[in-house]
């Protein structure tokens, strides 16, 4: 498994891995620091938001408890819709007694008890009698989802902007890419297709310094060097052939020579007795093969002793 | 007979009186009167000078009598153990023995004749007692504090003269009272 990895891993080209690695480095990046950005963005505007409905019903509060002490339950009436007036942000208000019995309520209450909840319901308050500190009330304020939705969704449109910014610098970049590696990968075709014998390297020297360039004319210059041996090679070669074929006529004639000397009597340039014997050998085969008649002739010299003391006595 | 006729002629006067005297102050208005009365000792520097009972003088003509009682009613009824562990000590006096609230935290004043009320605004100031009046119109003449009735219902507040009387009111108690200004008459 570790080895079709590793051999999956060796097989995709180095743009593949840059391209792939360039991409999901960027949307980590982007993704982190937006997921960031925006958790902070929430959260502080949670927490301003928490500040300041707990700034209006802390400052509610006691009035309200001033004038249910004092039995101003009419003063409460206009304090409360005015509060309503002055805050669009605040939906439901609802203001119940010592005993849970509602004294003020105004707005929706709708989704109060539903998961679903269309409000933030930040300010639950009990109502304190200024002066016995006892509790004589509780007041209720649902606040508006509204600007917390709106700035979710501001923020979703901006990273989905962020991300097509992104995508495009990305298409772009892979397009820069492409066109950057393309000459690497001609001097990759020609590499491949250079034959030592033709000289047929096609790319010239570049005047470009950036890498590329440098790996092209270093490898020219390889290339080069390697016509000039091969050259010096073939030569060499062409020298050796020379030499091997005067060798082999020579060793031809040796041979020939050789197998002459050893059927041939010296003296009288006559075939010896091995080569009678090979000869009768084979004639006698092939008579026994083919079943046609073999003859011997014999000859005798008389004297012949005479002749070899005279001539040729050794 | 005649005898007869006249005492039941004076027996129905007086029960008129007493019945028209009953209508002139309205039972909503001192009930909300009962329940801030003894609030405003004690949200105000008043309850500095709580010993051991809150005391509260009720200043009314003979002929309010009735109401008088209907208001120390109310506040022994908001009030029946008295506020912050203080007792409530009601003291209900005619305006011409006003001697009686030298020791007083608070005067409620019914209507009276303007001297009466001379009298009393000056004994009040001189003993700085706050003083708070059922009708509002009475803050014109040097009363403290009274309700001011207009389309809601809130305390009405003379600034000017309990500055004068070194009595300083509770921030919240300002915050939900009207201040009441000369020249907005």
């Amino acid at each position: 498994m570790i080895r079709k990895l590793i051999e999956l891993h060796q097989s995709i080209s180095l743009q593949v891995k840059a391209v792939v690695g360039i991409i999901i480095f960027t949307f980590l990046i982007i993704g982190i620091e937006r997921y960031q950005i925006s958790q902070n963005i929430i959260n502080q505007f949670i927490e301003a938001k928490k500040s300041k409905n707990l700034l209006l019903i802390n400052t509610i509060a006691p009035v309200i408890g001033v004038n249910i002490s004092l039995g101003l339950e009419d003063a409460n009436r206009e304090y409360l819709d005015y509060i309503s007036k002055q805050n669009s942000d605040v939906i439901f208000i609802e203001l119940k007694g010592s005993e849970k019995q509602t004294i003020y309520e105004n707005g929706n209450p709708k989704a109060k008890d539903g998961n679903n909840q269309e409000y933030m319901d930040f300010c639950d308050k009990e109502i304190i009698d200024p002066v016995s500190k006892s509790v004589i009330g509780s007041l209720h304020l649902h606040f508006s989802r509204e600007d917390f939705d709106k700035l979710q969704s501001d923020n979703n449109r901006l990273t989905l902007k962020l991300l097509f910014m992104t995508f495009i610098l990305l298409g772009l970049f892979l397009l820069l890419i492409q066109r950057e590696l393309r000459p690497l990968k001609k001097l990759s075709e020609s590499v491949c297709s250079y034959d030592p014998r033709l000289n047929n390297f096609a790319l010239t020297p570049t005047i470009g310094t950036d890498e590329v360039g440098l790996i092209q004319n270093a490898i020219i210059t390889m290339v080069e060097k390697i016509a000039l041996h091969t050259h010096m090679l073939d030569e060499i070669n062409h020298s050796l052939e020379d030499k091997i074929k005067e060798r082999t006529k020579e060793l031809e004639e040796a041979n020939r020579q050789l197998k002459t000397l050893a059927i041939t009597d010296m003296l009288t340039q006559l075939p010896n007795r091995r080569y009678f014997e090979e000869y009768y050998a084979k004639s006698w085969e092939l008579a026994k093969r083919t079943g046609v008649n073999l003859s011997i002739v014999m000859c005798d010299i008389d004297h012949f002793k005479k002749v070899n003391r005279t001539s040729n006595w050794r | 007979m005649k005898m007869f006729r006249i005492e039941f002629i004076l027996l129905f006067v007086l029960s008129h009186t007493l019945l028209l005297n009953a209508g002139n102050y309205n039972e909503d208005v001192l009930t909300i009167y009962s329940k801030m009365i003894p609030r405003f000792v004690v949200m105000s520097s008043q309850k500095e000078k709580i010993k051991t009972d809150i005391e509260i003088c009720i200043l009314r003509d003979k002929l309010d009598e009735v109401d008088a009682h209907l208001l120390i009613e109310k506040i022994e009824s908001n009030y029946p153990s008295g506020l912050l562990n203080h007792p409530i000590k009601l003291i209900q006096t005619n305006y011409t023995n006003i001697q009686k609230c030298k020791s007083s935290q608070l005067a409620f004043m019914f209507n009276a004749d303007d001297n009466h009320l001379h009298h009393a605004i000056s004994f009040l100031q001189k003993h700085r007692i706050l003083s708070l009046s059922y009708d509002m119109a009475l803050l014109e003449k040097g009363a403290d504090a009274s309700l001011f009735i207009g389309r809601n219902v809130m305390p009405y507040l003379n600034i000017k003269a309990t500055s004068s009387k070194n009595i300083f009111f509770d921030t919240l108690l300002l915050r939900v009272s009207k201040i009441y200004k000369e020249d907005e008459k």
